[in-house]
């Protein structure tokens, strides 16, 4: 049995150095393992940068091959359907019978529809055009053309945003084909002697299109009629906007709302 | 009752309240609470007031302690290849540990040299265990590493009961300075309550 002297001797020895040695211990730990944390999260940032690299990398080159294709539908496609339209109004204008004239002349439409369709599918597609203003001219230049053509006042007004916004080529395409929709309804069935167009940009992106003096529809009924509307409806969902119709006393407003907030401004 | 005791009881607490809502912790941690609940709360201290000393109770309860956290430690090295070397090192030192328990339970003394030696493998186990956390494993935060807790509670408990369990038998014939030692290791058996509860709090990961 040890004596006491030799135990309080021991126990002194033990209590001063066993916790000294935990303390230097626990704090080499703690050290160690901040430092590992600091190595592991600069890792994890590294990490990120270059997956946001690659997937940079991945959409640039989907918009180069976009472009790419755009480009060559121009040229190939775009001239040769253009020559089409050019030797069918040409050989309009030596046919004898009425029957040869009327199957020339479809010829020559389907044409010039071709032409109009592969221009809008281009435009879609061309990554050039990937923004908010470039939309909005495309719709002016349209709604005047059309309208003109039918005969129909149009009054077009668009508060421009301060800032460029960014809107995919698929978007645009939605939001233009439901324009076109309701301008072509509006002309088919409203009877409207003016048509006014607002375009205003928040936190979304509307078009209100106004058909003054018109008579307005039956939704259930036109749905029956046709695929107009409910491929409107169908479009604005994809792009998770809104497609309202209000009966005014002054004619019908359709109200489309996207929002841009999906969108990278 | 000893602030001890009372953190034992919220260990025990946490872990059912854990269990019930079905989350997990430390492989068989409730029923090792729920016997060292049993030993602090009820057989100690009924052997204490009927046979005047708890000192066999606690001499076997010393084995299950130290082959409780061995065992813990082997779950978190089962898959190293000298893992099986480290179970048989468990079941040898546990037999050694019944066989010494079972030969001197007519005598009144504590068997410090197992719980000496079973809590030096453990401090052994715990510093290959922080090796591993720094230079093997891949980062991941304390907070879910209920292990951690436990063996920072045990080390904190070894270092405070160490001289009172190294000299516990010559307290027992010449107890002049016994109460010092015995607040000590008070102290320690908070500090080791404490790691228990932290890690019946830890949030586990589930595997």
């Amino acid at each position: 049995m040890p004596n006491g002297e030799n135990i309080t001797y021991w126990i002194i020895l033990a209590s001063f150095i066993m916790p000294l040695l935990l303390a230097i211990a626990l704090i080499w730990f703690i050290v160690s393992y901040q430092r590992k944390k600091y190595a592991y999260e600069l890792e994890k940032k590294d990490l990120l940068v270059l997956e946001q690299a690659h997937i940079i990398e991945k959409q640039e080159l989907i918009e180069k091959e976009r472009t790419r294709i755009a480009s060559e539908m121009h040229d190939d496609l775009g001239s040769g359907l253009t020559t089409i339209r050019f030797l069918s109004e040409k050989a309009l204008r030596n046919v004898k019978t009425v029957e040869e004239s009327d199957q020339i002349m479809k010829i020559s439409d389907y044409s010039n529809k071709l032409i109009q369709n592969m221009s809008e599918i281009i435009w879609a597609m061309n990554s050039r055009f990937d923004n908010l203003t470039n939309l909005i001219g495309y719709i002016r230049r349209y709604a005047s053309e059309y309208l003109e053509e039918n005969e129909i006042e149009l009054e077009f007004e668009a508060v421009s945003h301060p800032e460029e916004i960014t809107i995919s080529g698929e978007k645009r395409r939605n939001l233009f084909l439901i324009v076109k929709e309701l301008l072509h309804n509006a002309v088919k069935h409203s009877k409207a002697a003016k048509i006014k167009i607002q375009l205003t940009t928040d936190d979304n992106f509307k078009i209100s299109i106004l058909e003054v003096g018109s008579i307005g529809f039956d939704r259930n009924q036109l749905i029956s009629k046709g695929n107009g509307l409910y491929n409107m409806e169908k479009r604005i969902h994809n792009i998770n906007g809104q497609l309202e119709f209000k009966q005014l006393n002054i004619g019908m407003l359709s109200c489309i709302s996207y929002p841009l907030l999906s969108d990278s401004k | 009752m000893s602030s001890y005791k009372i953190i034992l009881l919220m260990v025990f607490l946490v872990l059912i309240i854990k269990k019930v809502q079905g989350k997990p912790t430390l492989s068989q941690f409730l029923t090792f609470i729920t016997l060292s609940c049993l030993v602090e709360l009820i057989a100690a201290p009924y052997f204490a007031h009927y046979y005047k000393n708890n000192l066999q109770v606690y001499n076997f309860f010393i084995i299950i302690c130290v082959f409780y956290y061995q065992y813990l430690y082997y779950l978190e090295f089962k898959r190293k290849p000298w893992s099986k070397y480290l179970l048989l090192f468990i079941i040898i030192w546990t037999l050694f540990g019944v066989i010494n328990y079972i030969s001197g339970i007519d005598k009144i003394h504590v068997n410090n040299l197992e719980y000496l030696f079973g809590l030096l493998s453990v401090l052994v186990l715990f510093i290959i265990y922080i090796h591993n956390l720094l230079y093997q494993k891949e980062y991941a935060s304390l907070k879910t590493k209920p292990l951690v807790w436990l063996s920072i509670g045990i080390v904190l408990f070894f270092i405070s009961a160490f001289p009172i369990l190294t000299f516990a038998n010559y307290f027992l014939v010449d107890p002049t300075s016994l109460d010092i030692y015995t607040y000590l290791l008070k102290i320690g058996n908070n500090l080791l309550s404490l790691g228990y509860l932290s890690a019946a709090i830890c949030p586990m990961e589930k595997i």
